[in-house]
């Protein structure tokens, strides 16, 4: 019949273009997979209902004395009571679940006050505890440690001992040792003043739970990756190595110094450790002259201007690319010809004539100043030195301060006068148990939050983006993110080690979710870009078929009628 | 006799000209430099891959590790073992190539000869150009012959002119009606090269009749040729006259269709036995069929090429990527159906289209494949003689094979030039080829209206005579 090859050829192509429908439908399906979206909304109400989550503390507070006490048995029951109460003021505090009990072992009276679960074993009374006259406060603190016997993560002791002879000066005294405990010297003259004993005794135990500070003022992030790693990275720069030139021995001084650090906060984060040596790295900053005290002094306000960004390379490895974190500690040696170098504080002050200098950057990291010693005395212009473990010494004691500051504590720990109250160092990390365990409970706090706010966000922004794929793994990642997270909040009287596993696994996985590759390119996915995909081949071609098919269809149509 | 001396000495002196300038570019070293060049080595048809792979199989691992070799492990065992010698073998089957040409040329001819003696009207002198020294086949095969391209193909270690054998082997077998040999040329040119299964194309049905015809859209072309003889023109031309020379012509031979799809599937069988026999110890044949087809149709080797696919899938999005993969090689098919009911009666013309279609759109293109179908275009000079545009294009074509490989070398080895210099090649030979095959098939279709019009003509003019 007249003009049915060319319909024919012009409905062929349209048949193909047809018969490839269902295969553009299969192949440009938007995979996505069903994420839990009512449990995450759940979780987030409750993570942010209960305000922090909570780890259980135990607080027990002894009064310990080898002799009968002067007062009656109701009157230490009051007293008991009262102390009780007084501590319960901190319970908001160092986000703990605190349960307290309150002892009172004496010759021939033990009672017993608490708090909370009733199923703890209660302090043992009538144990023998050694003289510990004329110890000093850091024996005092190993006897004691081995008194209490159990030492583990969330379980405190403040001893009171009531021994008169023990206090100097006669007043009350209270030291918080480098582990889990704490003791106040408590004449037992002073028994009657309850004000003095109770106000004492909650200044300890705010800081062995909180540090000394309310919670809310250390609610910051821990300077960590997303997986609870830091890497510390370490550099020697030689500002002007035209005059001297240093270098250092830095494997001994990492096994002397920073393994120990790195060992003591393992269960908090994960540091690895990384050191390098860089040359001709001037400072930013401009110092001044100061002929009073014969240095250069820096402005403290000039200091944001010190860190060099242009000539620091201080990417010590390639490793720390991506999302990692990197705590820079850049050891600064000054050129000669301004030695010694040093910092003038907000206040106006002049820090201390030592050698050493520094400050910190929350979230980056810290510089030390170094000035070699007798800069200004010595002609050391051609000097070429390998600094070793003992010229580090006091260096590598401001970064272990630095890094205490970089996870939100004092730099030292700090002494009080009324009540007195010291605190003792652990001399070889850094960092007390009690410090470790409240380090801890932050990062499970700070990493329960960020893990609510990044599946609300990622949840948020899948849906409002329509036609993005979710692959199978997303939702694998986002569910035991969310499993993790709901067993650190409820873990209750879980060990610290497991409830720190848990929230960190919720933390690593939510971020992991988050920044799936297949999420990020297509983050930047508007409409419009479905047109600009298909317009440019499929409209000119379907417009020629239909064409085509409509005009030869009325040319058959006009044909077939002429016959 | 004058004109049949000369015309031999064109036909044997052209052809041993071709043989010299391919000797003198084997002896001068050419081919190490061809050899790296994109335009004639592909990742499939590599010679350099072949010899790795090759290697692979020597030390007993599969010659498809590495991703490296993703041709057929059948050219291993024949080409391997010849090591440097292999380009003779080139050399050889682009002679065989020739031949095979010619022989279909004769066939085209004796065609047209057997047309014009139905006495249907049409005088001899509308279908031919008189007065020629040369048959239409010994043009395209000197026209395939003299083709750089085929000459640096043939010298730079590359497996299409092999392919172009295969596929003219089963071209000519189809026409002589050697369903056996057809089949087994198919077979393998769709073993070694994958594009070659497109000749799979409609047979006409001996009734016009748009139902049998699209039920008829997925037979073989080569099948068709077989079935229903070389090129003619259209059967409806001949039912204009009579009914009886319409019979004779149009007999379709159904028994030689299911010869050879037996046969086919005899051939396929072996092939695969074969290829399963050598890579025993190796991934088998799913190994084999996810590094050559495989390879081919996901574009896993984003190199760039004159072909457009390299530049589209470096950039498109991973989630469109199986789409547009889709939408790429479905353009090939997507020819099929509608140049198939069109040139149903011209079962080589149709393969010259198809094979510009698959040159065209493949995904790893060599100017090999534009090598063949420049040579069987010879095949159509009559059909063609009003063919718009030759200087353009063969410019065209001049212009894209210069600067083709100095924007490669500027964006690659020099750093001054960037990867959209060498694509605007790449789609600038897309877009010759494209022209080349539009006014190809206008020509034709414009040669069949004024074919028909001259039978009208007579024959209205003969019954006003009677």
């Amino acid at each position: 019949m007249a003009g049915s090859t060319r319909l024919a050829i012009a409905l062929s192509a349209l048949a193909y273009i047809l018969a490839g429908l269902p295969f553009w439908w299969k192949l440009t399906e938007v995979y996505r997979v069903p994420l839990p979206y009512r449990e995450v909304e759940g979780f987030v109400t409750k993570q942010s209902s209960s305000s922090a989550a909570r780890v259980h503390c135990q607080l027990q507070i002894v009064f310990f004395s080898k002799e009968e006490t002067p007062d009656r048995d109701a009157k230490w029951s009051d007293r008991l009571e009262v102390v009780l109460r007084a501590t319960r003021e901190w319970s908001s505090s160092g986000f703990c679940e605190i349960e307290v009990a309150v002892t009172l072992d004496a010759k021939g009276l033990c009672l017993h006050k608490r708090g909370g679960d009733r199923a703890k074993p209660l302090w043992e009374c009538g144990r023998v505890l050694d003289s510990l006259h004329s110890q000093d406060s850091t024996s005092i603190d190993e006897s004691l440690k081995n008194y209490i016997g159990e030492d583990r993560a969330g379980k405190y002791t403040i001893l009171v001992l009531l021994d008169g002879e023990l206090s100097q000066g006669g007043g009350a005294e209270a030291v918080v040792g480098k582990y889990r405990h704490a003791w106040v010297v408590f004449p037992p003259s002073l028994l009657g003043n309850d004000e003095q004993l109770t106000r004492i005794i909650s200044e300890t135990a705010g800081v062995l739970l909180a540090g000394g500070k309310p919670a809310t003022a250390v609610a910051k992030t821990m300077p960590l990756a997303a997986d609870g790693s830091a890497i510390l990275s370490f550099s020697l720069l030689n500002a002007d190595p035209e005059n001297w030139i240093f270098n250092w021995d830095f494997d001994s001084v990492e096994s002397q110094y920073l393994s120990p650090v790195v060992d003591a906060l393992a269960p908090v984060a994960r540091l690895s450790v990384e050191s390098q040596v860089l040359y001709y790295t001037p400072a930013a900053a401009r110092s001044q002259w100061n002929a009073d005290i014969r240095s250069h002094v820096i402005e403290s306000k000039d200091l944001s201007f010190f860190v060099n960004a242009n000539e620091w390379h201080l990417d010590t490895s390639a490793a720390a690319a991506g999302r990692s974190k990197v705590l820079h500690f850049a050891i600064y040696v000054p050129p000669v010809e301004e030695c010694p170098l040093r910092i003038k504080l907000s206040s106006g002050r002049i820090t201390s004539s030592a050698s050493i200098d520094g400050f910190t950057s929350p979230g980056w990291g810290g510089v030390v100043i170094w000035n070699p010693p007798g800069c200004l005395v010595a002609d050391n212009s051609t000097l070429r030195q390998r600094l070793n473990v003992n010229d580090l010494k006091t260096t590598m004691e401001v970064v272990v301060a630095q890094l205490r500051t970089l996870f939100g504590l004092p730099p030292v720990p700090p002494r009080r006068k009324a009540p007195k109250l010291s605190i003792l160092c652990n001399q070889r990390t850094g960092f007390a148990e009690w410090e470790l365990d409240l380090l801890l409970r932050r990062r499970v706090i700070a990493d329960v939050n960020s893990t609510a706010s990044t599946l609300a966000s990622l949840l948020k922004l899948v849906e409002s983006l329509p036609k993005m794929v979710i692959q199978q793994e997303i939702g694998v990642q986002v569910t035991t993110s969310l499993e993790a997270a709901e067993k650190a909040m409820d873990a209750g009287n879980a060990s610290y080690q497991v409830i720190g596993n848990f929230s960190a696994t919720a933390k690593a996985w939510a971020e992991e979710a988050f920044f799936h590759p297949s999420i990020m390119s297509l983050l930047h996915f508007p409409k419009e870009h479905q047109f600009a995909m298909y317009t440019p081949f499929f409209v000119p071609v379907l417009l020629h078929t239909v064409i085509s098919v409509v005009k030869e269809t009325m040319r058959y149509a006009r044909k077939s009628s002429r016959k | 006799m004058v004109l049949q001396g000369r015309r031999s000495l064109a036909l044997w002196g052209g052809m041993t000209l071709a043989a010299i300038a391919r000797l003198l570019l084997l002896m001068s070293g050419a081919s190490a430099r061809l050899s790296r060049s994109v335009e004639i080595a592909t990742p499939v048809t590599s010679l350099v891959r072949l010899e790795e792979g090759f290697w692979l199989k020597k030390l007993g691992l599969s010659p498809y590790a590495g991703s490296v070799y993703h041709g057929s492990p059948l050219l291993l065992e024949i080409i391997g073992p010849l090591g440097a010698n292999s380009p003779i073998l080139f050399l050889l089957s682009d002679f065989a190539t020739a031949l095979l040409i010619i022989l279909i040329g004769k066939r085209l001819s004796a065609a047209r000869d057997h047309y014009t003696h139905w006495n249907i009207g049409i005088t001899h002198s509308m279908l031919f150009l008189t007065g020629e020294t040369l048959d239409i086949g010994e043009i395209a095969a000197l026209l395939y012959l003299f083709n750089p391209f085929t000459v640096f193909v043939c010298v730079g270690g590359s497996t299409s002119s092999f392919e172009s054998f295969v596929v003219c082997l089963a071209l000519y077998a189809s026409l002589e009606g050697n369903a056996p040999l057809a089949a087994f040329a198919w077979v393998m040119a769709s073993h070694f090269a994958m594009y070659p299964l497109v000749l799979l194309i409609p047979v006409t049905s001996r009734t016009f009749d748009l139902a049998t015809h699209i039920l008829c859209v997925f037979f073989l072309k080569i099948a068709s040729a077989l079935c229903c003889g070389p090129d003619k023109p259209r059967s409806k031309i001949f039912r204009l006259k009579s009914s009886e020379s319409l019979k004779s012509s149009t007999n379709v031979q159904w028994q030689k269709l299911w010869s050879f799809i037996l046969w086919s599937a005899v051939w396929s069988s072996c092939v695969l036995g074969l290829c399963n026999r050598i890579l025993r110890h190796d991934g088998g044949l799913g190994e084999m069929l996810r590094e050559t087809y495989g390879f081919i149709l996901t574009v896993k080797d984003l190199t760039p090429n004159i072909g457009v696919y390299w530049y589209f899938f470096t950039e498109v999005f991973d989630f469109y990527r199986s789409f547009f993969l889709m939408v790429f090689h479905g353009n090939i098919f997507c020819m099929i159906a509608p140049l198939s009911i069109c040139f149903y009666h011209r079962p080589i013309f149709l393969s010259f289209i198809l094979m510009a279609v698959v040159s065209t759109l493949k995904s790893y293109p060599s100017v090999g494949d534009a090598a063949l179908y420049l040579g069987l275009m010879g095949l159509f000079t009559h059909e063609l003689s009003d063919f718009k545009y030759a200087f353009l294009l063969l410019n065209s074509y001049i212009c894209v094979a210069a600067l083709g490989p100095v924007m490669f070398n500027l964006w690659i080895w020099r750093g001054t030039g960037n990867a959209n210099f060498y694509f605007a090649t790449a789609l600038a030979y897309a877009f010759v080829q494209t022209i080349l095959i539009v006014e190809s098939v206008n020509s034709m279709l414009r040669f069949e209206r004024g074919l028909k019009l001259t039978i009208k003509t007579t024959l209205s003019s003969s019954k006003k005579d009677n």
